[in-house]
């Protein structure tokens, strides 16, 4: 059986260690808006597992949601639990204490589910350990009938492979609805047997049992096929998606962390999805369609969450915030009813033009942060390739309108490796970055610059799916270009570490072999992977020689349109179709348009929704 | 100058899970307590405000209290009482304020703080826990200097930890769990720590400290 040697629950003890940790405020529980439920009085327990740290967890959006959603049901509780910190783990682990959740201390494996939201591949293998902490087995296949169910949704679960071994169903797309769903399945089969829970949980729409697929394979390593076992499950999983998001119920209340968080104010979703159709962007892809929630019930749940926490911020949360309908309208209407409780609001995704600088200017009373665009590529052409409709102009006439209203630090993201690229392309971004504090000096004002640079990841149901990723020597290459390249008093530049992107590459497109590499990887020691202090590649290539796994079969190699891809059973609603025109197109550097500005580009994806919320339905109210 | 401003001197708690929270996220924790209860606590000027808000000396991480201090201004007058309620309305169990009282403006900021008196719960593994204590506390008073190793921004000091400690008494001894008080001047650069204390008098007898708790300050 795979577990590292976990002595016998001790629960309670947790107080004992705390004086030998760091932040020891992330492991007590009880913070203001906390839902503590008598666990006796309920029927069914939840444990929302979240694989990083608490300060980490605590400023995902989506735990956030599903604690709300869940803890609603008097006859549910769900409590949180994060992963502990290594000089924590290692104290449970020394003392004996299993993981138990922040509410009660339950140990995990007392819970009836325990679900992980996956958002960032890197944190997979502290999935793995944290379920060995709770003295659950780690392989969905050794676990019995008195373990919980183990789930994970979020945007890692559009390619659930790499952890099928490891993860008892998946949840895909939006879960808001499902989880309420599987919940009620499961308290009916309350005191059966796992299998039968897990058959039943594989005829709820949206959700992927692994368990009931058999995946076989060509001589050439590719996938021959991905079949459902006999009477089993749906060929294909859908992902599910909210028709209406006034109506889905959004959290009344927060939980306050007791530690500073990364996102430490009120985050206010207003919007899901996104048209613009950058063509690396998950995201982009997965939470389509584009989703407006009302602005009159906007302003109520602003309203209702500052009061509830305190908080003297609120972040306009969407993948492209400044692309919501009636952003001035909403802006200026939360400034007019807060702005005498010194409440600020904050755009976290910024567009690259000027109207949106002068937008935000008009909301940060203060410049306490700098400006950050993302123009992606440096040369015209790339940003064509991956339809990232920026211009030169637009990111200089952003950057002089940023000066102009006062800010005097400015942050620029680019990606290295993107399909096509040439030396051409990696030089033109610092060309086009020497030209933002010259814009500067012609203004006489002082301008910081900093330029953070990642490698360019290929990712599942996005047009570069099928794409190649640099291998790491090319990326280390393209860096030194840009070390020698950037020079400058006021520019500073930073980039991901290659083999971290390298290592995302390959769990984000990886197959069920991947998964033997991630348990191999984890009881090497790996975890915690995406922290640079404790990211250790050489266990990794280890991990991967030992089970005989190439990682530049899955980073590097380029995908035919035949190969079936190990996620071809999971669907996001954008067709395939769509995908490939969209890959020929940025072969042929040809930018599209953003649908919402006329033409439907039949991406496939309304066909999720009914008449009444479609695309169609919506443009024709705009237009 | 607003003539309705009132400065509020409060006293407070800090125990149960509040007890793990380092100073910064007291403070913070305090702040948003008071945003919720609507108190019309008054603003710094500036570019970026903050809240009038200040605290007496913090307390070591993981130590309980029930006299910790802070003061606020208000912009305007308000019933002490009746803001102690409505703040502990919204303050997190573990932080419960117990008095709440008007001061005049001419005070400090906050009282002057001589020093803070501790009962420090500890776990003997001697054979007669109180002859031993008696006798290591007798030594520990009987030096003029103890040296402790003390990490201050990454670098290992040495500090004198006697000098602080103003008096040093057991209070009561329970089977092998004992509790002292000590009485900890605030005087000078280096404040002595209770925990340090107990360092120190573990290098004569078998023990280990349990609980740290500031009755009062002094």
């Amino acid at each position: 059986m795979v577990t590292t040697n976990l002595p016998e629950v001790k629960p309670g003890l947790i107080e004992e260690l705390l004086p030998r940790v760091s932040k020891p405020a992330r492991y007590t529980g009880g913070e203001w808006n906390e839902i503590r439920k008598d666990r006796d009085a309920v029927d069914f327990t939840v444990a929302l597992a979240f694989p990083d740290i608490y300060d980490i967890g605590m400023s995902n959006f989506g735990l956030r949601i599903l604690y709300h959603v869940l803890n609603q049901r008097p006859d549910i509780a769900a409590e949180r639990v994060f992963a502990p910190w290594v000089d924590m783990e290692a104290e449970m682990r020394r003392a004996g204490v299993p993981l138990v959740s922040l509410e009660t201390r339950t140990p995990l494996r007392e819970f009836d589910v325990v679900g992980f939201s996956l958002s960032y591949e890197l944190t997979f293998t502290n999935v793995l350990n944290m379920l060995d902490m709770a003295g659950i087995p780690v392989l969905s296949t050794e676990r019995s009938d008195s373990d919980p169910i183990v789930l994970a949704g979020g945007h890692c679960a559009f390619n659930p492979e790499p952890m099928a071994d490891f993860i008892d169903a998946f949840v895909i797309g939006e879960g808001e609805e499902v989880v309420i769903e599987i919940v009620d399945a499961l308290k009916d089969l309350q005191g059966q047997g796992r299998e039968l829970k897990l058959r039943r949980l594989a005829g709820i729409p949206g959700v992927y049992v692994p368990s009931l697929y058999s995946v076989s394979y060509n001589d050439d390593g590719t996938i021959a096929a991905v079949s459902g076992v006999s009477g089993g499950p749906p060929p294909k999983v859908s992902k599910r998606v909210l028709a209406d998001v006034d109506a889905a119920p959004y959290p009344e209340t927060l939980i306050v962390p007791w530690v500073q968080t990364p996102h430490d104010r009120v985050a206010l979703e207003i919007m899901r999805g996104c048209t613009r159709g950058c063509r690396f962007c998950q995201a982009g892809i997965i939470t389509r369609p584009v989703r407006q929630k009302d602005r009159r019930l906007l302003m109520r749940q602003a309203q209702e969450l500052l009061a509830c926490t305190g908080y003297d911020e609120v972040s306009l949360l969407s993948l492209s915030s400044a692309d919501y309908d009636e952003i001035a309208a909403l802006v200026r209407e939360l400034i007019d009813k807060h702005s005498d409780d010194r409440v600020g609001i904050s755009l976290p995704s910024l567009r690259v033009d000027a109207d949106c600088v002068a937008l935000v200017a008009e909301i940060e009373r203060v410049r306490k942060s700098g400006l950050t665009f993302a123009p992606e590529a440096g040369t015209q052409r790339l940003r064509d390739v991956i339809n990232k409709n920026v211009t030169e102009d637009d990111l200089l006439a952003a950057i002089a309108a940023a000066i102009d209203h006062g800010w005097r630090r400015v942050k620029l993201y680019f990606m290295i490796g993107l399909p096509g690229e040439t030396d051409e392309d990696v030089l033109g971004i610092p060309e086009l970055v020497h030209k933002v504090p010259r814009v500067a000096r012609e203004k006489r004002k002082p301008l910081s610059v900093n330029v953070s640079v990642s490698s360019f990841v290929p990712k599942a149901h996005t047009p570069f799916q099928w794409r190649p990723q640099d291998t790491t020597a090319e990326m280390e290459r393209k860096i030194s270009i840009l070390q020698s390249g950037l020079k400058g008093r006021n520019i500073q530049l930073s980039w991901h570490s290659p083999t971290g992107s390298l290592l995302e590459a390959v769990l984000a497109r990886g197959d069920r072999r991947v998964g033997r590499v991630i348990l191999t990887a984890w009881l090497n020691g790996c975890k915690f992977d995406g922290w640079d202090e404790l990211h250790d590649w050489s266990k990794w290539l280890a991990a991967f020689d030992a089970n005989g796994v190439d990682p530049a079969f899955y980073a590097n190699r380029r995908r035919s349109y035949d190969e079936v891809l190990p996620w071809d059973h999971i669907e996001s609603g954008v067709s395939e179709h769509f995908l490939m025109v969209q890959d020929r197109l940025a072969d042929a550097a040809k930018p599209i348009g953003d649908c919402r500005d006329g033409v439907c580009l039949n991406c496939g994806v309304d066909e999720l929704l009914p008449d009444e919320h479609s695309c169609a339905a919506r443009c024709a109210d705009v237009h | 100058m607003n003539t309705h401003a009132q400065r509020v001197a409060l006293t407070y708690t800090k125990t149960g899970a509040a007890r793990w929270l380092s100073h910064l996220d007291l403070i913070r924790t305090l702040e948003m307590a008071i945003r919720r209860a609507k108190a019309p606590i008054a603003y710094s000027q500036g570019f970026n405000p903050r809240p009038r808000l200040s605290f007496g000396p913090p307390l070591p991480l993981g130590a309980t209290s029930s006299a910790e201090l802070a003061a606020l201004k208000l912009d305007s007058p308000a019933d002490p009482r009746q803001l102690l309620d409505c703040l502990n309305a919204q303050l997190p169990a573990g932080i419960q304020i117990t008095d709440a009282r008007v001061v005049p403006e001419s005070d400090p900021t906050l009282p002057a703080i001589r020093g803070s008196s501790y009962l420090v719960r500890v776990l003997c593994r001697a054979a007669d826990p109180a002859h031993a204590l008696q006798k290591a506390l007798g030594d520990f008073l009987a030096h003029n200097e103890v040296i402790a190793e003390r990490i201050d921004k990454r670098v290992m000091k040495r500090v004198d930890i006697r000098a602080g400690v103003e008096s040093l008494e057991i209070v009561e001894v329970n089977e092998n769990i004992a509790v002292l008080r000590m009485r900890i001047s605030h005087a000078g650069r280096q404040i002595t720590r209770p925990s340090e204390v107990v360092q120190a008098i573990s290098r004569s007898m078998a023990i280990e400290m349990l609980s740290i708790h500031r009755e009062f300050f002094y």
